[in-house]
């Protein structure tokens, strides 16, 4: 079974999502406050009506709703415009098999023939009146009242869906949302009660039910109640006895606890706890359609996380896996033609690139796409000269190495245009640190189509004199100040501009150990920020 | 699958019609199966069968109310091509006449009642209505779940249902009807669509189908449950219609067709403890607790005592069969409730041409 499409509506960060997934993996990367663990958590919301692992319904508060659509939502109130209440909405499309055929409609916000399920949360008609009353004075107004809304969960057929009978398997993996012994000791329940069979989880429950009725029928229990039952009369005219809740609010899950090395598990180290839960997630992830994993390297070691990825790509195979990331190592071994970009609005993937550009990537081992995608932002230089300067220049200002900004420096040769359709494409945060060759206008030229991107900035040089670095570099620089560094003596700036040239990265690498320092040329300035 | 797989089974009554439909469900369990009843009883009737017959309800068979399959399969699906707004649920309700004649392009009001309640009586109509529209849709996304459809009661299917039921006849589905015209007692809708198939006419479309080669007619003209005597009492009031040969061999101390004296009501009621069975509700006087004539379909007694209505002694007295439309059905159902004995309750001084009256030994 496999999600082809998510929609999601004013859902906390997502004001509106469009995304398209394939089968197999899919690695959602993007920056932090992107909302892809909300993302997950969505889609998790919309196939089991769940949020923090309990049924929704108990769960609902104001901040689910966009804030900008809230805010939105009361200037026009404010504003004497009476606006139906926003809604969440969030629709998963699936592909079209033998248990989603049911699914089949055209109750979707496009009235699209398609599979699939959607979770409405919206206001209750039933609570019209109180609605009006609420909204009456809207400058008292700081949020929706969501109290007055309802979830409506239906398949594009129409139907009601039932938490019973939710008509797909998926596991969501996010360690990190457990906050409490209570949540963790659910978590991992619920995570047995996956990977027990139908069968096993029978058992469990008959023998538990058996111990219970064993309790009963032991001598001291025997005679305690025989002893209560004396006193029939005095505090009810019924007879009196104890036994253990045999209702089915006290079923197995409330009274086991796994332990571990005959340990309870609350009671474990909290790494241990989490990369546990991770492992018997993903074994339990067999019975699973699809699995969604958030940020698994946040909460094992190296090594853990190395088994745990070989682990997943092996037990995956035919499932749908979405797994968010900012670790270069997941997305290495999970393969980089998986990878979603995912903005806040809509993931792209590599799939979205130029022909050519892309089999230049495909080419190229994939580190040092990893570095782009994966960086806060990136400067992409020529050569190692370039970028040994570049990361002196950084220093000097920030006191820092611009990896601890997440900045990643790139040299990329003369490649720079198939890193800025990358770029283009993932609204990447990326400046281009490039010499003039002579000829300003006409390098500058080639960049012209990246005029219009925010997010792209192109720092060539103007003047012509200057055409590679050395040169820009002996232009701002007191000669004297750069023979002490170089170690050399020279008498004319061209002299020692030649000398650089000829002893490109030795020159560079003398600049960047040397604890002096230099002045840096402007057009590499204004990528350092 | 070609349409030939399609047939309906024109079931005589006591022939065990419901086993039959629970029978065919559980065998070839590859298939995904969709029962469907008229009633919420008959729909738990089957069910029950599905037990008896298999030990469980296999996991592709599907048994839904002729309603609820029509609102999640044919309405809701693709409802908004008509009508925006979810439609909750049916509305059983008799339409008011002021909306009898509205006009049907006016969807909401033709359709819908209050709380998105699409009317029973129009259910199949804007069914069909979508399938026009749509061209086809709902039709197809049946095809996607299902690979055959057995409609129990099919008799009692009407109006725009036939309508419906030709579109399943046409799509990859194998559609299995089973009925008896002769026990039309109901219809599932009141629309005035084909209103010349209604009633015990439904046989009339029957055959129409089996001519265009859209099914396979087969007869079952036996009876589990009625002796032979009453069968062949039975059997008259369709004469058109193939004999019923009984199956039932066993013999009690009172088997046949008997007439009983107002006067000796009491005393046989004492004897024999029949059901007894009437038209409809009355304040005249009667023995035991009367069960109206349609009220008993499906059931069955040992023996029944029935009170006749006017036509129907008619037909007693004269061996004329001019009964009609549903006087007529319900009757052939009052009829074929008992096991052993039927006895009618007759005038003290009337003069019969079918059956015998019943003398006590003095």
């Amino acid at each position: 079974m496999t999600i082809s499409r998510l929609k999601v509506k004013n859902y906390r960060a997502l004001r509106s999502v469009d995304i398209s997934f394939g089968e197999g993996i899919n690695i959602l990367v993007g920056n932090n406050e992107s909302g892809k663990s909300t993302l997950l958590e969505a889609i998790n919301l919309a196939l089991r009506c769940q949020l923090n692992r309990r049924a929704a319904q108990y769960e609902l508060h104001t901040h689910l709703m966009n804030a900008n659509t809230v805010s939105e939502f009361i200037d026009e109130l404010r504003a004497g415009n009476r606006i139906p209440p926003p809604e969440i909405s969030i629709e998963v499309f699936l592909k079209q098999t033998e248990h989603t055929c049911e699914l089949r409609g055209t109750f979707n916000s496009e009235k699209a023939n398609e599979c699939g399920i959607r979770l409405l949360i919206t206001l209750d008609e039933s609570f019209q009146e109180e609605y009006l009353a609420y909204t009456s004075d809207p400058n008292s107004i700081s949020s929706v009242p969501i109290e007055y809304y309802k979830i409506v969960w239906q398949s594009f057929s129409g139907e009601n869906i039932r938490a019973q009978r939710a008509p797909l398997k998926l596991s969501l993996i996010d360690p990190s949302n457990i906050t409490n012994t209570f949540a963790a000791n659910r978590y991992i329940i619920e995570i047995i009660r996956d990977y027990l069979s139908k069968q096993q989880s029978v058992n469990l429950s008959l023998a538990y039910r058996g111990m219970k009725d064993e309790f009963l029928r032991d001598d001291k229990i025997v005679k305690i109640n025989d002893e209560l039952r004396l006193k029939q009369g005095i505090v009810s005219t019924k007879p009196l006895s104890v036994a253990l809740d045999t209702t089915n609010r006290a079923n197995w899950e409330a009274g086991i606890i796994p332990h571990l090395d005959k340990i309870p598990l609350t009671l474990v180290g909290k790494g241990e706890q989490n990369s546990i839960k991770i492992k018997l997630a993903v074994e339990a992830s067999e019975s699973c359609d699809i699995l969604l994993i958030e940020e698994p390297e946040n909460h094992l070691s190296h090594t853990n996380l190395g088994k745990l990825i070989s682990h997943l790509s092996e037990k995956s195979k035919g499932k749908q896996v979405i797994i968010s990331t900012h670790s270069s190592f997941v997305l290495n071994k999970l393969g980089i033609e998986n990878i979603m970009m995912f903005n806040g609005e809509k993931a792209v993937t590599l799939n979205c690139l130029p022909d050519d550009t892309r089999r230049y990537f495909q080419r190229l081992p994939g580190h040092d796409t990893l570095r782009l995608i994966l960086a806060e932002r990136s400067i992409l230089v020529e050569g190692p000269s370039d970028e040994l300067i570049v990361q002196k220049g950084y220093i000097q200002q920030h006191r820092r190495s611009p990896l601890e900004d997440g900045v990643e420096v790139i040299s990329v040769g003369t490649s720079f245009k198939r890193f800025l359709d990358i770029a283009r494409l993932l609204k990447l945060d990326v400046c281009v640190v490039r010499d003039n060759d002579g000829e300003p206008a006409r390098i500058k030229a080639l960049y012209k189509e990246y005029d219009g991107e925010e997010n792209i900035s192109i720092c060539i040089d103007d003047d012509p004199n200057a055409p590679t670095l050395e040169p820009q570099i002996a232009k701002v620089n007191e000669l004297d100040v750069l023979n002490k560094i170089l170690d050399v003596n020279c008498k004319e700036k061209i002299e020692i501009s030649n000398y650089m040239e000829l002893n490109k990265t030795k020159s560079a690498l003398s600049i960047f150990e040397s604890n002096k320092r230099i002045k840096i040329p402007e057009y590499i300035r204004d990528a350092i920020r | 699958m070609t349409q030939y797989d399609n047939k309906i089974i024109l079931a005589a009554a006591g022939s065990g019609k419901t086993t039959r439909a629970a029978r065919i469900a559980a065998s070839d369990r590859t298939l995904r199966t969709l029962v469907i009843s008229y009633t919420q009883n008959s729909k738990r009737e089957i069910e029950e069968r599905l037990f008896l017959e298999h030990g469980c309800i296999p996991s592709r068979v599907k048994v839904r109310t002729w309603y609820s399959f029509l609102l999640s399969h044919f309405i809701r699906p693709y409802q908004n091509y008509l009508y925006e707004r979810r439609i909750n649920s049916i509305n059983f309700n008799r339409i008011p006449d002021t909306l009898q004649r509205v006009n049907k392009s006016l969807i909401k009001r033709y359709y819908i009642s209050g709380n998105d309640r699409i009317w029973s009586d129009r259910a199949s109509d804007f069914a069909c209505a979508l399938i026009n529209k749509t061209s086809g849709l709902p039709v197809q996304r049946a095809e996607s779940i299902f690979e055959r459809i057995i409609i129990d009661e099919a008799q009692d299917l009407a109006g725009w249902d036939l309508e419906l039921i030709n579109h399943l006849l046409l799509s990859k589905i194998q559609i299995i009807l089973i009925g008896d015209h002769r026990q039309a007692i109901y219809t599932t809708n009141d629309n005035r669509k084909h209103s010349n198939y209604r009633g015990e006419k439904i046989i009339n479309i029957f055959n129409e189908w089996h001519k265009k080669r859209l099914l396979q007619l087969e007869k079952q003209s036996i009876s589990f449950r009625c002796i032979q005597e009453i069968c062949d009492v039975a059997d008259r009031f369709f004469p058109d219609d193939e004999r019923t040969v009984s199956k039932n061999c066993t013999k009690s101390d009172h088997d046949g067709v008997f007439l009983v004296r107002n006067r000796d009501v009491n005393r046989y009621y004492q004897k024999y403890r029949p059901q007894t069975l009437h038209w409809s509700k009355t304040k005249e006087y009667r023995v035991g607790n009367p069960i109206n004539f349609g009220d008993s379909k499906g059931m069955t007694f040992h023996r029944v005592l029935i009170y006749p209505h006017e036509k129907l002694l008619n037909f007693i007295e004269t061996g004329n069969m001019n009964l009609e439309g549903a006087t007529k059905t319900k009757s052939y159902v009052a009829f074929t409730r008992a096991r052993q004995s039927v006895a009618i309750v007759v005038p003290n001084d009337f003069n019969p041409s079918i059956g015998m009256f019943f003398e006590f030994e003095e």
